[in-house]
């Protein structure tokens, strides 16, 4: 518990030093090494601290159990990497951006270790307020930070609700060692985290902040935000304990966002938006995993179910992990080449491998594999977890459980195949695409480059080594050994076995295939000859690029119902244009309360001062009666 | 001044007929100093320039073409130009479709036929006749005797040459095989865009058999080196023109039974269904002729002025697309074959009785100017020949590749790249004959 309140007061102090941007992340970093250390320490000896009583009945206070310390682990990595990138990027903002980058991280702390709704509120509120901050740093950000501000708050809304629910059953806003909650708390709470894992169709805010918002936080939107929402979700369930209803509902509302993230993202051509929509994607299939183990353990006392519930919850685990590390890398590695070339459209920040640096290049490189599930990368075990998992479902006893399953399970597929259309786009033209030809903007970057290579290890050895983390994870029994796979590289996707995979083993076939080839390209007879691609005969001009638009257009038009896709032409100037149906939805519920508000304004302020008094004295009354 | 000469596509016979259309421009060219325009009304042809003709909208693709066809530009989020070519698969000649798309729509389209530009018109000038007729057939080569037929007419009318007619029948039974290769080959690039392996080799095998054919004919594949000024460098034998006509006959039945199939396929139809549709009223502002004219329901043949080709069936279909275009060439073949079938029996009936002599008119001092056309396999083909003390000093050569790569570019935008190989190979234009 010292260790979370040491982090803590490193936040505090990077509030403090906001007059020195390198001093303010440096506190930001320090306090992240602390949450790590806290995260690791509590594993397995669950830490609560002293109550403070603010009245009577009402006590506040810290908890670090074995949930919290795993998403600490987690979040904690992201944090680090982000401080430390901070101390270049961070340059190129205000000072004050300093003390909004500590007050996020400390509110986001504060979620994950309160022991009670009124820590947890506080924690929410702050990394939200802290973090729509963060999104005004740009210019002309207005819009976009009062979209997030809004949502963040439909989210507390939806959070304050659930836990007077919570109180009503319990007498108590512990959210500790209770174990009995209203299906109106479920509810509730579900709803509040799922706004704020940008699940669909809570996620159109996500389109402008993701893309204005400073690089870093994009990153924490993204990755630890989300990650919030996560954690909320296992806190919610822990305590009310998953149903099969709240498990079908979520697996068909995961498996839509992430079909729908993965479809809008291989159709983004923003080289911000793109993985924004693979966030929505993500956590689509994390709440599908969640919803998967919550149906499975409906099944668990019947043969050959009894480790799916399991199975699937540590999927949802697995993916957040492997999402926040690559998220956070992607979102970096974007950040730094944006900033170089300053330009927002993939089709224009083109070239990175050679204009910008390698770094962020193989960023962008390793984080896209990540998503598209290529091993050995952690993004790779993770995906092969869900799968696993949906393919287990046949083993549900009522077909229309099955069916939804499958349905599931198609729409993940489906998913996991167009992030790897959306992330082909991203790599093969941001990091590996040829350049303009444009200089690209020098700024001092070393502290973002090891930021960079920090994560990309991660993400491999997060891969490769991922039997080890299942272990550390508490998932012992997912892991055998099998031939010459030796115990516990193996893991099992179910007990009896099911599906087997070995990372580790794998990488090691790779390393050998990789390496026989390599030895004879370096000592082999050196007769390559390199050439441009043939073109036609001619170097291609500039207008002859093949653009990002292009890339997906097929897809588009044949989704093009889906997509409300419009090819709009005025004389010479013509483009493809896609709206995502969700927006019509905010775009109706605005349009509406505006008439309303219009309306009622001219009932009241139709110049009449009596009438006007009398509405003052009647909210007055309303609000005194019930508040 | 207008000059109108009444001359049909072999010689100068006219056969009255009342089927005349609105005028259409075929070429501008300079003599004496004077711009002269090729007008053609369906069924005649008139030298003349008046200043209507620059709204026609072809104009400025006359004007200009020997470079890019089309002036297309467009801008927009993901808008690029998607060259295809000059050296690439599929394109059998250089030549540059500069394609402009956000993805799979073609959204307007420029033609580069200048890769292909020989300069053949000012090569020509200063050769005598004889001397031209090589030249001439290489402008081409899927048209070469269409060429070197159109070239020989004009000289033939200013010599004021009268064919035998069994030369002339000769030179019917040459200009329908080059027909029947052509068209096949068309069938058979589109069965090859659609990928019907089977039909594909089936009809590449009907296009070698029929080059055998013209091999037999002339002893060139292509037909070149046999036609001559009033006369043939070469006369098959009766036992060859037998030959031919078994062959043909063989032919003609394998391909009435594969395009019986063909008609039954319906993944091959809607490849060429409703791609790339002329109107009748942008064929005949524009200057389309042959397959393409009457594929949108215009019944318009050169050959159908001229007496020697007797009760001459025009097919026509009113759609307009590049199924019609492949059903009209399809039918052509077989109305082709009928006429060589004709034309043997006839020299058969007649080499006994009708004494064979070929005019042996010397043009060294020869200067006059005429216009000799012939209706090729995709279209009219048109030569204004000027000749003085005979050599040529002018010439203008009107090729209807020009008219069908102008129709490729103002029919495919709004298409989707699947349909482009559909389009462009249903008109049978060479970028050879566009650019010469």
């Amino acid at each position: 518990m010292n260790y979370l309140f040491i982090a803590l007061g490193f936040f505090i102090l990077g509030f403090i030093l906001t007059f020195s941007r390198r001093l303010s992340y440096l506190a930001a970093l320090a306090g992240s090494v602390y949450v790590f250390i806290a995260g690791v320490t509590s594993l397995n000896i669950p830490q609560v601290s002293a109550a403070y009583y603010l009245l009577p009945h009402i006590s506040i206070g810290l908890n670090i159990d074995r949930t919290t310390s795993l998403f600490f682990i987690v979040s904690s990595i992201s944090f680090a990497a982000l401080s430390f990138y901070s101390f270049d990027f961070g340059r190129l903002f205000s000072r004050k951006m300093g003390l909004f980058f500590n007050l996020a991280l400390f509110g986001m702390v504060l979620v994950m270790s309160a022991a009670d709704s009124i820590v947890f509120i506080i924690g929410w509120e702050l990394m939200t307020i802290a973090l729509t901050f963060q999104i005004l740093e740009r210019r002309n950000t207005m819009t976009e930070a009062f979209q997030f501000l809004a949502f963040g708050e439909a989210s507390t809304m939806f959070l304050l609700l659930g836990f007077a629910a919570l109180y009503f059953t319990n007498n108590s806003f512990s959210l500790i060692n209770i174990s009995h909650a209203s299906t109106l708390f479920l509810v509730l709470t579900t709803l509040g985290f799922i706004i704020k894992m940008d699940i669909f169709p809570f996620h159109t805010w996500i389109i402008g902040a993701y893309s204005k918002a400073p690089s870093h936080t994009a990153a924490m939107l993204s990755a630890p935000l989300t990650l919030m929402g996560v954690y909320g979700l296992v806190r919610v369930i822990s305590i009310s304990g998953s149903t099969k209803w709240w498990g079908i509902a979520v697996l068909v509302l995961g498996a839509v966002s992430a079909f729908w993230g993965a479809m809008f993202s291989s159709a983004e051509r923003s080289v911000k938006k793109l993985p924004a929509y693979s966030t929505v994607e993500n956590n689509g299939m994390i709440l599908t995993a969640l919803g998967l183990s919550a149906i499975a353990s409906f099944y668990s006392a019947n043969k050959g179910v009894e480790t799916l519930a399991d199975f699937a919850f540590l999927a949802a685990l697995f993916i957040a992990f492997s999402h926040t590390i690559a998220k956070t890398l992607l979102f970096i590695s974007v950040g730094h080449a944006k900033e170089a070339l300053q330009k927002e459209d993939i089709d224009l920040v083109r070239g990175i491998w050679r204009n910008v640096g390698k770094l962020p290049a193989f960023g962008i490189l390793t984080s896209g594999l990540s998503f598209s599930a290529f091993p050995p990368t952690i993004g790779f075990v993770g995906e092969w977890m869900i799968l696993e998992a949906l393919f287990q479902s046949y083993k549900f006893m009522n077909n229309v459980d099955r069916i939804i399953a499958a349905f599931a399970g198609i729409m993940v597929a489906l998913a996991i195949g167009l992030a790897t259309f959306a992330m082909v786009k991203l790599i093969g033209y941001t990091a590996l695409g040829p350049d303009h030809g444009e200089k690209a903007h020098k700024f001092p970057s070393s502290a973002m480059k090891i930021s960079e290579i920090f994560l990309i290890l991660l993400l491999f050895i997060g891969g490769i080594f991922s039997p080890y983390l299942i272990q550390l994870l508490g998932y012992g029994k997912f892991l055998s050994g099998l031939l010459a796979v030796p115990d516990p590289l193996l893991i099992v996707s179910a007990q009896p076995i099911f599906g087997v995979l070995s990372p580790t083993m794998l990488t090691v076939v790779i390393i050998f295939l990789i390496i026989i080839p390599l030895l004879f390209f370096v000592f082999g007879k050196k007769k390559v000859r390199k050439v441009d691609a043939w073109n036609g005969a001619l170097p291609l001009s500039e207008e002859e690029y093949y653009t990002v638009p292009a890339y997906s257009f097929t897809l588009e038009y044949i989704l093009r119902s889906v997509f409300r896709m419009k090819e709009k032409r005025e004389g010479y100037i013509t483009e493809v244009q896609n709206k995502d149906i969700a927006e019509y939805i905010y775009e109706f519920i605005g349009k509406t309360i505006d008439k309303i508000s219009t309306a009622i304004g001219r009932i009241i302020m139709n110049g009449r001062i009596s009438l006007y008094i009398l509405y003052i004295f009647i909210l007055f009354l309303l609000v005194f009666l019930f508040i | 001044m207008s000059e109108q000469l009444n001359i049909t596509a072999l010689n100068n016979d006219v056969i009255s007929s009342s089927n005349k259309n609105p005028e259409r421009l075929l070429g501008i060219f300079n003599t004496a100093g004077e711009s002269k325009c090729i007008l053609f009304d369906g069924k005649n042809f008139i030298i003349d320039c008046h200043d209507k003709v620059k709204s026609y909208p072809i104009y400025d693709i006359i004007k200009n073409r020997n470079s890019v066809i089309g002036k297309s530009e467009f801008f927009g989020e993901g808008v690029f130009v998607f060259r295809y070519g000059p050296v690439t698969s599929w394109l059998v000649e250089p030549g540059v479709f500069h394609i402009y798309t956000y993805g799979e729509r073609i959204l307007g389209m420029n033609i580069d036929v200048s890769y292909k530009s020989r300069n053949i018109e000012q090569r020509l000038l200063g050769l005598n006749p004889t001397e031209a007729i090589p030249l001439v057939e290489n402008i081409c080569g899927n048209f070469s005797f269409s060429h070197s037929l159109a070239f020989t007419n004009s000289i033939e009318n200013i010599l004021g040459i009268e064919l035998n007619p069994i030369i002339k029948s000769y030179k019917i039974i040459g200009l329908e095989l080059e027909r029947i290769y052509n068209h096949l080959y068309v069938f058979s690039q589109l069965a090859n865009a659609a990928a019907q392996k089977v039909l594909t080799s089936q009809i590449q095998f009907l296009f070698e058999e029929s080059l055998r054919t013209n091999f037999i004919f002339s002893q060139f594949r292509y037909l070149k080196k046999l036609n001559n000024i009033g006369k043939l460098n070469f006369y098959p034998d009766k036992k060859t023109l037998n030959t031919i006509k078994e062959r043909l006959n063989k032919l003609d039945s394998v391909l009435k039974n594969l395009y019986e199939r063909t008609l039954d396929s319906k993944n091959f139809l809607d490849r060429l269904h409703a791609t790339s549709i002329i109107s009748p009223e942008y064929a005949l502002q524009n200057s389309l002729s042959g397959p393409t004219l009457r594929a949108c329901g215009i019944k318009e043949d050169l050959r159908q002025h001229d007496k020697f080709y007797e009760d001459l069936n025009i097919p026509t279909i009113s759609f307009g697309d590049s199924l019609a275009r492949l059903e009209v060439r399809v039918e052509e073949i077989f109305e082709s074959i009928k006429i060589i079938n004709d034309k043997i029996d006839f020299v058969d009936k007649v080499k006994g009785l009708v004494p064979f002599e070929e005019p042996n008119v010397p043009f060294e001092n020869i200067t006059g100017s005429s216009i000799g056309a012939v209706e090729s396999p995709s279209g009219i083909i048109a030569d204004y020949v000027e000749l003085e003390n005979g050599k040529i000093k002018n010439i203008y050569i009107s090729t209807p590749s020009l008219f069908g790569f102008n129709a490729i570019k103002d029919s495919l935008p709004g298409m989707i790249f699947t349909d482009f190989p559909f389009s462009v190979d249903s008109f049978g234009s060479f970028f050879a004959d566009a650019a010469r």
